[in-house]
This record gives structure tokens, sequence and C-alpha cells, in this order.
């Protein structure tokens, strides 16, 4: 395959991977924006930014260290590795809802994985899933897909923080009074901020991830209470 | 710095002391109206504030069924630094039965200053803890907020064997991000944090008593942590005094759970 081939294959790869649509449960989450909202927190397209530019904090700091560690583990077949990097990242997580998500996104992305590019890899990580040995956080999935859709680091990284924002603005156009132009421009604004996270945090190691993020704790926890219930978090 | 506490006909005693300067560890002393056979354990740093370079280690053991509130004796100050950072590694080793309350009083970090602090709680599974944090944004009579260079807490929860359950971090650096950003303090002053760990039954129970708030003089958030074996509960508020009340609170629904009593009253001195 010729590299322009197989650029343009990856490419393509990132953005099946990265799409709203991918089956894996994205629109069924809001990050804590549906209590945030029904709270006040929430009620303009400025107050929706920050609370997106949050949650990319809040990725950047824990999901992403482990994405690209977990890339870099998959890349050159440390398994080991990649199912510790899993475990790790589950026990950084607070609040069912939050532990939820990330399970079972990543769980059908790995069950999806296996459907369309299935591989002895693919095989074997069901295996680790259905004895315990993974659990299948969805940022250990995205780099075990990344590796097996042929899709470098960076790119996996930013489609990563794209679908957080994008979860985020998502599920503002059902919970708030909002268009799809002003979600599409918090998005366009958001951008930028993807190279400054992959410079600060990327390279972080374990013992500095951080789930200290007090807006999107408080969001969640009131979600869990609360009865207005569009979204599973 | 290393001390042991153990049951001995009831009551909770210190059986093993190792120490040096800068931190004492006062006597026990038994002045709790509600659990009379509780030693109340104050902790000192006869050198004032941490400076540059400071190493410190703390490791408490709670024997099989012993229980302790531990505190400090004053706010632990960190001073300003040109070069190097003050750390601190505490070990908190619980086993089976044992009850803890570890409440020290608030953290000042000072300008230019950074100071990283790894807690390691190695619980049984039946032991219960309730350990709470205040962090203040500095040195508020010296106009300072939130000028210090870094700050590192983090906690992780072990069992015996070695497995982890669950862990909690933050870094705050204010030259890269700052505090006040919304979806970190926004407006508030102080934070806190508070850990418990306990049987599934009794977090549960804690659980349904705690309800979150969101008030525009103070906020509080709690989920579960460790698979439901533990709780985490983000506090901010403007005063020290206010968030160290608010974990007290916690505190005493966590004693209440598991000793059948609240905690007294704060001394109006404290």
């Amino acid at each position: 395959m010729s590299n322009q081939a197989a650029t343009l294959l990856s490419l393509f790869r990132l953005a099946q991977l990265a799409d709203g649509t991918l089956p894996v449960g994205a629109f069924s989450f809001s990050l804590g924006l549906e209590a945030a909202v029904g709270e006040g927190i929430v009620s303009d397209a400025e107050e929706l930014e920050e609370f997106a530019r949050g949650a990319l904090y809040v990725a950047a700091e824990s999901d992403c260290v482990i994405l690209t560690e977990a890339f870099r583990a998959e890349s050159c077949g440390d398994f080991t590795r990649v199912d510790a990097l899993d475990h790790h990242l589950l026990t950084l997580k607070a609040g069912d809802e939050v532990r939820a998500m990330t399970l079972r996104m990543g769980n059908r992305l790995a069950t999806l994985l296996h459907s369309i590019a299935p591989s002895p890899r693919t095989a074997e990580y069901l295996l680790h899933l259905e004895s315990g040995t993974a659990v299948g956080s969805y940022p250990v999935v995205q780099a075990l897909a990344g590796v097996r859709l042929g899709i470098d680091e960076e790119s996996l990284y930013a489609a990563h923080l794209y679908g957080v924002a994008n979860t985020v603005v998502s599920s503002a156009l059902r919970l708030m009074s909002i268009t799809h132009f002003e979600t599409q421009r918090i998005l366009f604004r958001l951008g930028p901020l993807c190279e400054r996270l992959y410079t600060l945090y990327a390279d972080l190691s374990l013992d500095s991830l951080t789930s200290f993020a007090p807006l999107h704790e408080l969001a969640a926890s009131l979600h869990e209470r609360g009865q207005r219930r569009l979204f599973m978090n | 710095m290393e001390f042991r506490l153990e049951p001995t006909s009831g009551r909770t005693i210190l059986t093993h002391l190792y120490r040096r300067v800068p931190l004492v560890v006062q006597q026990a002393l038994y002045f709790d109206e509600e659990l009379p056979l509780l030693p109340c354990v104050y902790i000192l740093s006869s050198g004032g504030p941490y400076v540059e370079s400071d190493r410190h280690s703390i490791r408490i053991t709670l024997g099989e069924s012993a229980m302790a509130h531990i505190s400090t004796g004053a706010a632990t100050q960190i001073g300003s630094m040109e070069r190097d950072v003050a750390e601190c590694r505490q070990q908190i080793t619980l086993s089976r039965g044992a009850y803890l309350e570890w409440l020290p009083r608030a953290l000042i970090p000072s300008r230019e200053s950074t100071y990283r602090c790894h807690t390691e709680v190695v619980a049984h599974p039946e032991a219960t803890f309730c350990i709470g944090e205040v962090v203040a944004c500095g040195r508020l009579h010296s106009g300072e907020r939130f000028d210090y260079t870094e700050l590192h807490l983090s906690t992780t929860i072990v069992r015996p064997t070695g497995q982890v359950v669950a862990r909690d971090g933050l870094r705050l650096k204010p030259q890269i991000r700052h505090p006040s950003e919304p979806s970190l303090l926004g407006g508030f002053t102080h934070f806190g944090t508070a850990i418990i760990g306990s049987t599934p039954e009794v977090v549960d129970a804690i659980y349904g008593l705690v309800e979150p708030i969101s008030r525009p003089d103070s906020q509080l958030s709690i989920a579960r942590i460790g698979g439901g074996w533990g709780l985490i509960v983000r506090l901010l508020g403007n005063s020290a005094e206010q968030i160290g009340s608010e974990i007290r609170r916690l505190c005493s629904i966590v004693r209440t759970q598991v000793k059948g009593v609240p905690l007294p009253p704060e001394f109006l001195w404290r």
C-alpha cells in the first residue's frame, strides 16, 4: 500500500471511530450536563462551553493518559500492561454512573471491533473481559482499536477528546435552548485546546492522574440522585 | 514518624512510637465524651511550616479492633521555596475491625511553594476510616490567593493483599490552569476532600444520609468508590472553618453508623 493510500485509509478509519453514531452508546450519556442544566449551573452557550472545556481537562488528566499509555503498550505487544492500565483507570473512577459509562462504552467497542476487524488479539481481549483479566474501560479499548485500525497516537488522542466534547454539546441540543450552529461554534473554538492538553498531560506518570473536578463531580452526584433522566449520566 | 495503636482491656493505647525532629506525637488523650475509650492523638511539627527539601514520612498502624481520632495541633503551612519541593508520604494501616478518624487541620500552601503528599491507606475490608483534608488558597491575611507553584495530593486505598481498590488525586498548578476556573473551584477559596472506607452496608447507609449541595456559598458532591467499599466527598467553601465543620458532620455520620454515637461538638478553641 502506498503512503498516500495508507494515510487516506487511516483518516477514514479515524472518522469512523470518532463518529458520534458509532454504536457504543455515547448518545445515552451527557457527562453530567443533564444535572448541571437541571440545577441551573449551565444555562447558556457560554456556560456550556465552559462545562465542555472542563470535561476536556478531566479527560486529559486521566482517561487520555491511560489512552496514550495503552496505545504504546498495545503497539509493542505488552498486553499485560494494557490489562493493568484497564484496572488502573477503573480505580480512579468515582461514582456508579461514571464507572458504568466507561465500562459500557468500552465493552461495546470491544465487541464492535471484533465484529468489524476480527483478529487473534481482539478475540483474546474479549476472553480477557470474560475472565476479568481486563475490564474494558473505554480509553483502553479505544487504544486497542487505534492500533488495530492503523490510527496514530495523536489522531486517536484528538478523537477521544472530540468524543468528549461532542457528547456534551450533542446532549445540550436535547437539554437546553441552543442551536446546532452554536454547538458547532463551541466545538470549533475548543479544537485548539487539544494540542495544549496533549503537550501538558499526555506524558503524565500514572501517579499524577487526577480525579479532582468539583463541577463535574457535583453534576455527576446530582444526577445520581435526580429524577430527571433523559441520559444515563 | 511511626506509631501504632492497639486495644488493651477495651481501651486503645499507643503501643509503639518512633519519631524524629520536627515531628511530635502528643500523649494520647481520652477526652471524647461520646467514646471515652477512644484515644485522641495530635501530631505537631515543632519546626513550623514545611520548608524546601522537607521529606516527611508518617506511618500509622491501628491493630485489630483498635480505634483512634488523629489530628494536627495547628494548620499545616507550606513555606515559600526557591529551588526544591516539600514532600510527605503517609501510610495508614488498618487491621480488621479498626476504626480511624484522621482529621488534620487545614493545609495552607504559601506563595511559590510546591508540596506533594501521597497517602496510602492499607485497609482490611472490615475496617472503617474517615480521612478528611481541608485546603486553603494560601495565607489569606497576606493577600495570597492560589499563589503557590504546585499542590499535588493523592490517596490510594489498598487491601492488605496489595490490591488497589480506589485512587484519588489532584494536581493544581495555578500558573498553568488557575483553580478559580469555573469547572475547578469557581469563586470558592477553600476545598476539602473526605474519603470514607467501610463495608458496603455501612457505605450504602452513609451514601443515603448525605445529600449533594449546590449553593452559592457551599458545594458538596458524594460518590461511591472502590466498587462500593468507599465514598469520596468533595467540598467547596470559603473558609477552613466551614469546610472543617462539614467534614466533622460527615465524620459524625460515619461514627454514628459504626460506633452508634456522634462526634461531640468541636471545642471552642479549636
